[in-house]
């Protein structure tokens, strides 16, 4: 199910600590790997981030005003 | 043009994709379409295009209690050239 | 055997439809009694403050029968009614009729507990019960049934856990309560439009704003501080900045992730829900009770799946009103829960949208396979059905008043029982539910501290206090309107 084998020798893989890194190893042939890898960051995530939070900044101070225009004043 | 829809699994190690007797495995999704392509190939030698789709079994692959908060986990569409 | 997905795929076989066809049913037997006032619903057990016992419960339409009558009719109609979503979905049903049946009993006690006048009697009711004092918790009886709940999920022998879980559905149930709050929200609309539609426009455009912030910066802070890797850190800021648990999911699913992905992540966003329930309703009563609006609306934005945003903006609503009522101000019951849900339900609107979007860019650029096509229909296949059935409740209702169909008079007679007494049971259902299926031990499971910790921060830093400000820019000044005692 939502368990990992080993993909050395297909035994269920358990999470335990090395260090300070939580990793999967088998509980057969010892096989481990990093639960979380690590990824570098890429340029397309940048631009995903980047672009999300500028339509959102946009977005928010556009509708902002116009709630306020034609719902909040109708309440202060 | 062609349609497939197969079974697809993950047990721990590779992807699993079932249709009645057609098994086909990868390690990952991109094998996964190779071993496919492959193996459609020799069933449908005069289909240039196929398409096929997976749907991740749900209940099998995720725990029961997580099911009420989402309908499915993902369903795939794949146009396999063969030629 | 795999089949293609079509539009109506899950119909009836997902939890999420069932809510839709059993609230809808519902909503639909009080149009119909409004129609012909033939008593359909009044029979629906509804609890009340007590100080005798014998009168701590009784059928929403008084004198149609006895207390204990409509006790057991409502536990009839209502087992038939899940039963057969059970079946359609191909649960067990014996044991899901064993467990619901120990749920539905748990769930009444809690309830009489909970209605104890000294306990939660609001000051404008003092009289009526003969009583001089009372404590005033607002939402008493939820707390009750969380806790019974919670003493099963954490300290039951796991196979009695395993059993009860079969019936702690608590997204289902809420889900058919938020149907049932749509035909409330719609019967509050004829008498207060206005409003009503600017607590829908304010509640999209808050939850559009906050969302396009929410997210980038849950990602970026997961992914550059805490050195999570693209899956991790997209499901994370999914669950933590959208809706729970069902954000990631529909996040796994769109970046095709290892199942154990979003597993691992649910399990501590239901965890950190249950501690958002219980605490922000009594931060917000305390700190910001010149906003009610503004504080539902901000439940909304930061509590993560429907349940507990539900759960947390029904308490918030009792607190506020008890608080409100103490102080001489009798405000509607209902609208600042309203506020929560309402943002929750845009939020929830906009995981299909957002699913498609994060499927397109790991599709397309990150995991490229070539051949691979996203499909539009992921939208709709994600969509929520049961917010179909609350805004289907909603209008008809609406349009039936305002276009003087049906007589306002005749339309509260057939629905107060579905929008009033159901819904209030069903919101007991999910706490009790709630309870169940959150251990605390998940905490402690290999490899979720650091997930845990970066949980805990970008919730800290980033959701509550960008929520906060979001929910009072789009909500500020708005005050539910007033009642007469």
């Amino acid at each position: 199910m939502a368990e990992e084998l080993c993909p050395n020798c297909g035994s269920l893989m358990e999470i335990v600590k090395k260090e300070d890194e939580d990793i999967l190893r088998c509980t057969s042939c010892g096989y481990e790997r990093p639960l979380i890898e690590y990824e570098p960051w890429d340029p397309m995530e940048g631009k995903l981030v980047k672009w999300t939070i500028v339509l959102g900044v946009i977005l928010t101070i556009l509708l902002a005003a116009v709630v306020h225009m034609t719902i909040l004043s109708q309440y202060s | 043009m062609k349609t497939i829809t197969f079974d697809l699994y993950h047990d721990g190690v590779k992807w699993i994709a079932k249709n009645g007797q057609i098994i086909v495995s990868g390690e990952t999704l991109e094998e996964l379409d190779e071993n496919l392509k492959l193996k459609l190939k020799d069933m449908f030698e005069d289909e240039k295009t196929i398409k096929v789709n997976m749907e991740l079994d749900y209940r099998e692959m995720v725990p029961h209690w997580m099911w009420q908060y989402h309908p499915y986990y993902f369903y795939r569409t794949v146009y396999l050239e063969l030629d | 055997m795999a089949e293609e997905r079509r539009w109506y795929t899950g119909m009836f076989s997902t939890e999420d439809w069932w809510a839709f066809w059993i609230g809808i049913f519902f909503v639909f037997l009080g149009i119909v009694a409004a129609a012909t006032m033939v008593d359909l619903t009044g029979w629906i057990v509804s609890f009340g403050n007590w100080v005798d016992i014998t009168k701590s419960f009784g059928p929403a339409h008084k004198g149609l029968m006895s207390p204990l009558a409509s006790l057991v009719v409502s536990y009839v109609v209502f087992t038939i009614a899940t039963a057969i979503g059970a079946k359609a979905m191909g649960w067990d049903v014996k044991n899901y009729l064993k467990a619901w049946t120990v749920i539905f009993i748990l769930t009444t006690i809690a309830y009489i507990i909970g209605q104890y006048g000294y306990l939660s009697a609001t000051s404008n009711k003092w009289e009526k019960l003969g009583i001089t004092w009372s404590l005033q918790i607002g939402g008493a009886y939820y707390i009750i049934a969380l806790i019974i709940g919670l003493l099963i999920g954490n300290f039951a022998p796991s196979g009695f856990k395993e059993f009860m879980k079969r019936a702690a559905r608590p997204e289902w149930y809420i889900k058919i309560a938020i149907v049932c709050l749509g035909a409330k929200l719609g019967l509050k609309a004829i008498e207060a439009t206005g409003f009503a539609m600017h607590l829908l426009f304010a509640g999209v455009c808050a939850t559009i704003a906050a969302y396009l912030l929410f997210w980038p910066l849950a990602y970026t802070v997961s992914r550059k501080l805490f050195n999570l890797s693209r899956e991790w850190a997209a499901c994370l800021a999914s669950g933590i900045s959208i809706c729970g648990v069902s954000a990631a999911i529909a996040t796994a699913g769109s970046i095709r992730a290892r199942p154990i992905v979003p597993v691992m992540i649910s399990s501590l966003i239901v965890v950190f829900a249950v501690f958002e329930l219980v605490i922000l309703p009594a931060v917000l009563v305390t700190t910001w009770f010149n906003e009610p609006i503004a504080a539902g609306a901000s439940l909304g934005l930061t509590v993560k799946t429907d349940g507990a945003d539900a759960a947390a903006g029904a308490i918030l609503d009792q607190l506020m009103i008890s608080k409100a009522a103490s102080m001489g101000i009798h405000w509607d019951e209902g609208w600042i829960l309203a506020s929560a849900i309402m943002t929750k339900i845009w939020i929830d609107m906009f995981i299909g949208v957002w699913a498609f979007v994060l499927a397109v860019v790991w599709v397309y650029y990150f995991e490229r396979k070539p051949g691979e096509k996203v499909q539009k229909m992921e939208i709709w296949w994600r969509f929520p059905k049961f917010v179909i059935g609350y805004f289907v409740a909603m209008f008809a209702i609406m349009g039936l008043g305002l276009g003087n169909v049906i007589g306002f008079e005749n339309l509260e007679f057939g629905l107060k029982p579905i929008e009033g007494a159901m819904r209030h049971f069903f919101f007991m259902l999910t706490f009790t539910s709630i309870g169940i299926v959150t251990d605390f031990r998940a905490l402690r499971q290999e490899g979720i501290g650091k997930l845990a910790v970066a949980y805990a921060f970008i919730l800290a830093v980033i959701i509550i206090p960008i929520g906060w400000f979001i929910a009072w820019l789009f909500h500020h000044g708005m005050m539910p309107p007033t009642v007469t005692p």
